[in-house]
Order: C-alpha cells, then sequence, then structure tokens
C-alpha cells in the first residue's frame, strides 16, 4: 500500500473533503479510470483494513464513505441527460445495499464515454427500478452488491429487470463480483465486471462495435 | 452449552480458546439463534476474520466491533468487550451498536439523497430554462405580414448570434409562403449590437432579397446603433427609413 493512499484515506477519515479534493487535483496526469483504481478504490479498502485491524470504528467508515462521496460527486461528472451516443445506461443498488461508491465510480466511466446516465445510488426497491427503467428505456442497467446476504435478491432483480420492454443489457459489479463466481445468480446475458478495468474494457469495446460510420 | 444462571443485563457469552460457546446469558440466547457451538458462526460473512483474529491471538481484554447475525438481523453491529480469566475461558459482553450509528446513517444517507435529487432538479431547471431562452428568442424578431406585399420584423432586445440564427429559421420560412415587395426591419427595440449578431442579420437579409427579391429596409434605427454598425465596418447595401410609417406612406405613393 503506498503512501498516496494513505495519505488520502487520512482526509477521507478526518471528513475533510478539500484537502481531499486538492489532493487529487494535483494528479493531474491520471486518468478518471486511474485516479479511481489506484487512488480511490485502495484508499477505501485501506479504511476498510483499518476497521479489520480495530484502528477505527464504523463510524469512522461512514464519514470516510460520506467525503468519498462528495469527492466524487464534486470532480466527476456521474450523471448525464443528452449524451451524444444516444446510449442509455441507469445504475442502482438493489434494496438494503448500501454500498454504492464503485456503482458511482462506473457511472463516471459511461459519462466520460458519453453515454446518458442516471444514477439511482443505493437501496433501490426493485418495483421502483422496474418502473424508471420502463419509462427511461436503458440500454444498459448497471446492479452492484457488496453483501453476501443481498444475493437471493440480486436474482429476482436481474430476471424481472431483463424482461424490461427495452431488454437492456445487465451488468453486475460491486465487491461480491471481484471475489466470487456470481454467474449462478444471473441470467446468461449478464456481463459481470469484476473490477473498473473490466468496466473500462467493455465500454470501449462497445466504442468500437458501436462506432458511428462517419463516411456516411 | 448451558445458560448462565445470574441475570445479567446485557448479552454475555463465555468461550473457549477456540471460540467454543460454554454458556450464555439469558440476554444472548434471546438475541442470537442459539445454541451455535461457536461463537465464529455468528459472525457476518465479512466480520469472521476480524473475530478469530481477536479471539485466536488476543491475550489482553480487548474491545473491536464486529458485525452479528442476530434473530432479527442477518448482520448487525456490536461493540464486543472481552477478557480471559485464569482458565482460559473468554469472557464477552455483546453490546449492540446500530441505533449509536443509526443517526449518523440517517443524516449521511439524507444528504446522499438530497446531493442527488438536487442534481436532478438543477438539471431540469436548466433545461426548462434553455428550452424558454430558445423561445424568447424566437420571439424577439417576429415575421408579420401587414399586407400581401409588406412584411414587418420589429427586433427586440441585444442583436447577438444565437438570436439571430433562432430569427432567421422562423423568418425564411414565412417569407417562404408570401410573395412580399417590401420587408421593413424596425431596430427601435434594439439594445446591444454584437458584431456576430450583425454577420447574421446581413446574411439573412440577402437570403430574404434572394428568395423574394424584396426590398429591405432599416427602420427606427437609433444614433448608438448607427455608431455600433460603423464600427463594425460592414456594407449596408439595404435602404433605411426613419419609420414604418415612412415606410408604408411611400410604398402608397
Amino acid at each position: 500500500m503506498n503512501k498516496e493512499v494513505h495519505e488520502l484515506a487520512g482526509y477521507l477519515l478526518e471528513g475533510d473533503a478539500l484537502a481531499s479534493i486538492d489532493f487529487l487535483k494535483g494528479k493531474q496526469e491520471l486518468t478518471t479510470l486511474e485516479v479511481f483504481d489506484q487512488l480511490l478504490t485502495p484508499a477505501m479498502q485501506y479504511v476498510g483494513e483499518l476497521w479489520e485491524s480495530n484502528k477505527i470504528t464504523v463510524a469512522d467508515e461512514h464519514l470516510a464513505t460520506g467525503t468519498c462521496d462528495f469527492v466524487l460527486s464534486s470532480l466527476f461528472p456521474w450523471q448525464k441527460e443528452h449524451s451524444s451516443t444516444n446510449k442509455k445506461a441507469m445504475f442502482l443498488c438493489p434494496e438494503g445495499e448500501r454500498h454504492y461508491l464503485g456503482l458511482k465510480m462506473v457511472s463516471s466511466l459511461f459519462v466520460e464515454a458519453g453515454w446518458s446516465v442516471r444514477l439511482f445510488g443505493s437501496d433501490l426497491p426493485l418495483e421502483s427500478a422496474w418502473k424508471a427503467a420502463e419509462r427511461w428505456q436503458p440500454d444498459v442497467i448497471g446492479l452492484s452488491v457488496a453483501i453476501v446476504y443481498h444475493l437471493p435478491l440480486l436474482q429476482d432483480y436481474i430476471q424481472r429487470l431483463s424482461g424490461l420492454s427495452s431488454q437492456p443489457s445487465i451488468i453486475l459489479g460491486g465487491r461480491l463480483a471481484g471475489m466470487y463466481d456470481l454467474q449462478s445468480y444471473c441470467s446468461e446475458k449478464t456481463v459481470i465486471f469484476q473490477d473498473l478495468h473490466a468496466a473500462h474494457l467493455w465500454l470501449h469495446t462497445q466504442k468500437v462495435e458501436g462506432e458511428p460510420n462517419v463516411s456516411l | 452449552m448451558s445458560l448462565y444462571n445470574q441475570p445479567l443485563p446485557i448479552p454475555y457469552i463465555q468461550i473457549d480458546k477456540e471460540g467454543n460457546i460454554l454458556t450464555c446469558s439469558g440476554a444472548a440466547s434471546r438475541m442470537f439463534d442459539l445454541p451455535a457451538d461457536n461463537i465464529v458462526a455468528l459472525a457476518d460473512v465479512a466480520s469472521k476474520e476480524k473475530l478469530v483474529k481477536f479471539i485466536v491471538y488476543q491475550e489482553e481484554p480487548c474491545q473491536f466491533e464486529v458485525n452479528l447475525r442476530t434473530k432479527t438481523a442477518p448482520a448487525q453491529l456490536f461493540d464486543i468487550h472481552l477478557s480471559w480469566d485464569g482458565q482460559a475461558n473468554g469472557h464477552i459482553a455483546l453490546l449492540p451498536k446500530d441505533q449509536q450509528n443509526e443517526h449518523l446513517e440517517e443524516r449521511l444517507l439524507s444528504l446522499q439523497n438530497r446531493l442527488s435529487s438536487t442534481n436532478f432538479e438543477l438539471l431540469a431547471k436548466k433545461e426548462e430554462l434553455e428550452r424558454a431562452l430558445i423561445r424568447l428568442r424566437e420571439l424577439s424578431g417576429p415575421f408579420i405580414a401587414l399586407s400581401p406585399t409588406l412584411a414587418f420584423i420589429p427586433l427586440f432586445g441585444d442583436i447577438t448570434r444565437e438570436k439571430m440564427e433562432s430569427i432567421t429559421k422562423q423568418a425564411l420560412h414565412t417569407a417562404y409562403e408570401g410573395e412580399y415587395t417590401h420587408i421593413a426591419v424596425d431596430f427601435t427595440a434594439v439594445g446591444q449590437i454584437e458584431e456576430k449578431g450583425v454577420d447574421k442579420l446581413l446574411a439573412l437579409f440577402t437570403m430574404l432579397q434572394y428568395m423574394n427579391g424584396a426590398k429591405i429596409e432599416v427602420v427606427g434605427m437609433k444614433p448608438q446603433h448607427s455608431q455600433m454598425l460603423h464600427s463594425f465596418h460592414r456594407e449596408w447595401p439595404f435602404a433605411f427609413s426613419p419609420s414604418l410609417a415612412y415606410v408604408m406612406h411611400g410604398k402608397d405613393k
């Protein structure tokens, strides 16, 4: 774990959003993916490790999460209504699931790739998700899970949302997707993002496949 | 496993060094699905490692947080107070902590929700304003047919590129449908004039002339307008008249 990650985690744990933002603004040479993957994600993982070794409490973790959320909102666009590519993606966590930071980072990667994005964040009941998706007709619905006992619920979400009239691609990510093989909770068509790199790669592939033909 | 027969007011569990539960208080048996053989079986997946670490490797009295499965919740946060006696029996007091954090969690959640809903509200307002602005521009240069051959375009507000682009579309469309020989453009209600706005306005005049062969007459020009227009050094191959009445009178003659 490098020094910079520890420094950033320190700011997040102090709830010092301004110091965190200044710190990241000093990393202009990094891409959005690199900031997420090399700084913010490891910093939050380090916060988790500090809890495991009894150095901090859950209350400290909450403060770090809230600060990280604020920093993400301030520096990286995470929602967009009209896109250049005409592709739409919505992101949500199933009911009860409150770990949404990774979801928000993926939303930002989609915005950066030119998609229209709606981020519904944590704890969205299936009925609300279904209605929102039926109205907005997204091409992609991204789900995120971090807690094992939310997995049975996840199956319901994937099954129900796969049946939407817009027939969206369902993408699954989150902490558990990187730890276990979640294929048995998914449909055949579900794409699993094990980490942010997988999301980046998928977006890149989509871009190549969906690139409009300029000669037309 | 036996039930601890003292009426302790808090959940209490006694374990051996491997974490096997030896005895528990009435409060603990009401809170947890006992008898579980081992205390680690009560831990949430993400807390197991931490619990094992503190039970197996920690000799000194200690206090730490873990998430445990209770009868009512799949994971609930507890403060564990643990100390060992001379027979290597671990005495554990378990204090539920969620209520303490609940307030904090709710505050954070409401802040997150506010952040996200504010963003949506702002976005909706922004779009509404943009639509209103476009409409405002379109209405700032209406194309009015005064007679089958005479049209009138009163311009309102500042002459900007965006506004002239909005007006051009509408003016060309209406002019195309009529047969106007004279088009009077009124500057009476014009404020500031931008150079790029003037370029677009001149382009509109030229297009109207090409389409209808109409004579364009600029009316209501004020001294400050002529000074601004002069500073842009453009050619003005159009007639200037003092007022609309003058144009109408001249045309009637």
